[in-house]
């Protein structure tokens, strides 16, 4: 059942993929997002004079290091009454406190240079998504995460220009709010 | 008196020096802090009228960190007293300028104004960086808590260490590593 | 013939009205100039420097309160502990110290006023209360973050 389920998508997939590789006739996404062929590194090297470009499955590097929340017994778990509800997000499960300045934690939603991952690859939920999405950038901007930023990028936050320059910090109360109230207002009438 | 309630009362009354590291720390809430020290807040034989309050050195003042935008929003008045004479400069110019200022802006404000607070006032001193003079920083016998963590930056740690860290994400099957 | 008796009848204010200016003046006899010699002006800012003085009746009061309260915050603060949190180990264990006496003890015995935190402290302990006030400062204490990961990892490899 499931077989055909996921052979029914790979054929809705491969034909869009088809479709797709005619208009943007890149290497790289001629082979990408294909999902029966489970790619996970694209490697290419040279034999003689063929040049051999293969995609090779690997079992992802952070398997041993993954931390789930069913695999530890919280001390306040606040799963029964919610569970009956919607399963939660692992980030929701797990409760943890990030701050900003956890880069540990918030460089692992991260490409390469900076940029935060998509929703459909994080797999959290929406407002954790935005919490970290925010954070992500709050880091970003205290220059706390400068070896994952565009070769652009002005790498030492000294460098930077005017404001920029000096160290900030941030509030992470203020991501769901609507409005950050301005300092000199109070002295507004 | 005797000798032994003598040395005492010296003891009692005698000076601390303090020393504060404001590398990351805000600079108007550990001003809450540095009053403490500075008025004798700290110490339970405070009263008004007495003369308890302690030496405070504040060193890396170059390095504080404010919140948000505040850098960019927070602006300084001054009135030269002649018509026109209003000035604003933002927090960052005014660091740009003086790299000491803004802590002890922060400070002066924090403190009830009234005659005590210029000659309390006396009694801090700030640093732009780490080298303090070497007769101040003789004297110098405790050092005041950070308000915040200094934060560390990814490229700070080691990259191993990075790939040993406990993993929240994974990827799903079909993504492709970049 | 020139009556005036009646005239000043009716200009006087009764037979004692040197005993009640005297009432005034004495009170003023500490200001200076007009204010202690002329009745009029020094009856003013005496009424105003009584209604002072009733004010200042509650102030000194709270003023006191206001001091004690600072010595015994800046002594919790050097045994680790909150003001509330010594009040209510205090309470809990039947020390009943006011803020007089408790800040009489912080200046003079700073001993036993650490001992007392010492007693607020294992009272709180024991009975599992944990203060709220406590949790608005970080005070710069690792946030311990890395350490739950870890030991939820290690617990984790453990199985």
């Amino acid at each position: 059942m499931s077989v055909s389920k996921i052979n029914m998508a790979a054929l809705v997939r491969s034909s869009f993929g088809l479709f797709k590789n005619s208009i943007l006739n890149t290497a790289i996404r001629s082979l990408s997002t294909s999902k029966p062929l489970n790619i996970k590194e694209i490697r290419e090297h040279k034999e003689g004079t063929k040049l051999v470009v293969e995609a090779v499955s690997l079992p992802s590097p952070r398997k041993d290091l993954l931390v789930r929340a069913d695999n530890i017994d919280l001390p306040s778990s606040n799963c029964e009454h919610e569970s009956s509800v919607k399963e939660p997000c692992y980030m929701c499960a797990l409760g943890l406190d990030v701050k900003h300045t956890d880069v540990l934690i918030l460089s692992q939603f991260v490409r390469s240079d900076g940029c935060m991952l998509p929703r459909r690859i994080t797999g959290l939920c929406r407002r954790q998504q935005k919490k970290i999405g925010k954070m992500v950038s709050m880091a970003q901007k205290a220059g706390l995460m400068i070896n994952l930023t565009p070769a652009w990028c002005k790498k030492d936050p000294k460098k930077r220009k005017d404001y920029k320059k000096f160290n900030t910090y941030f509030d992470e109360k203020t991501i769901f709010w609507k409005r950050i109230p301005d300092q000199n207002d109070k002295w507004k009438r | 008196m005797s000798a032994f309630k003598r040395v005492q009362q010296w003891a009692t009354f005698a000076r601390t020096w303090h020393v504060f590291d404001c590398k990351w720390q805000d600079p108007y809430d550990s001003a809450q802090v540095i009053k403490k020290y500075l008025m004798g807040l700290h110490k339970p034989i405070y009263h008004p009228t007495n003369d308890c309050g302690d030496v405070v050195v504040c060193i890396n003042s170059r390095d504080i960190a404010l919140r948000g935008d505040e850098w960019r929003k927070r602006a300084y008045f001054h009135h030269t007293g002649y018509p026109g004479g209003a000035s604003w400069t933002l927090a960052w110019e005014l660091h740009n300028k003086d790299p000491t200022m803004i802590i002890r802006k922060a400070i002066y404000r924090s403190m009830k104004g009234n005659l005590q607070r210029r000659h309390t006032m006396e009694r801090l001193f700030i640093f732009p960086g780490e080298d303090v003079p070497q007769d101040i920083m003789q004297n110098v016998t405790n050092q005041i808590r950070q308000l915040r963590l200094v934060p560390t930056r990814l490229d700070h740690i080691p990259e191993e260490e990075v790939q040993k860290y406990p993993k929240v994400m994974d990827y799903p099957q079909d993504y492709v590593l970049k | 013939m020139v009556f005036l008796s009646i005239a000043n009848w009716v200009r006087s204010r009764g037979p004692d009205e040197i005993w009640r200016k005297r009432r005034v003046f004495k009170l003023a006899a500490h200001y200076i100039g007009r204010r202690r010699n002329c009745y009029s002006v020094a009856v003013r800012n005496v009424h105003r420097a009584l209604v002072y003085a009733t004010k200042a009746r509650q102030l000194k009061k709270q003023d006191m309160i206001d001091l004690w309260n600072t010595r015994i915050t800046a002594a919790c603060e050097q045994h680790n502990i909150t003001y509330y949190t010594l009040k209510e180990g205090l309470d809990r264990s039947n020390i009943m110290l006011d803020r007089k006496s408790l800040s009489d003890l912080a200046a003079w015995e700073p001993r036993t006023f650490e001992c007392l935190a010492a007693v607020a402290k294992q009272k709180i302990d024991y009975d599992g209360f944990i203060d709220g006030t406590d949790r608005k400062q970080p005070t710069g204490v690792n946030l311990n973050l890395k350490d739950v990961m870890l030991e939820a990892w290690l617990k984790e490899n453990k199985k």
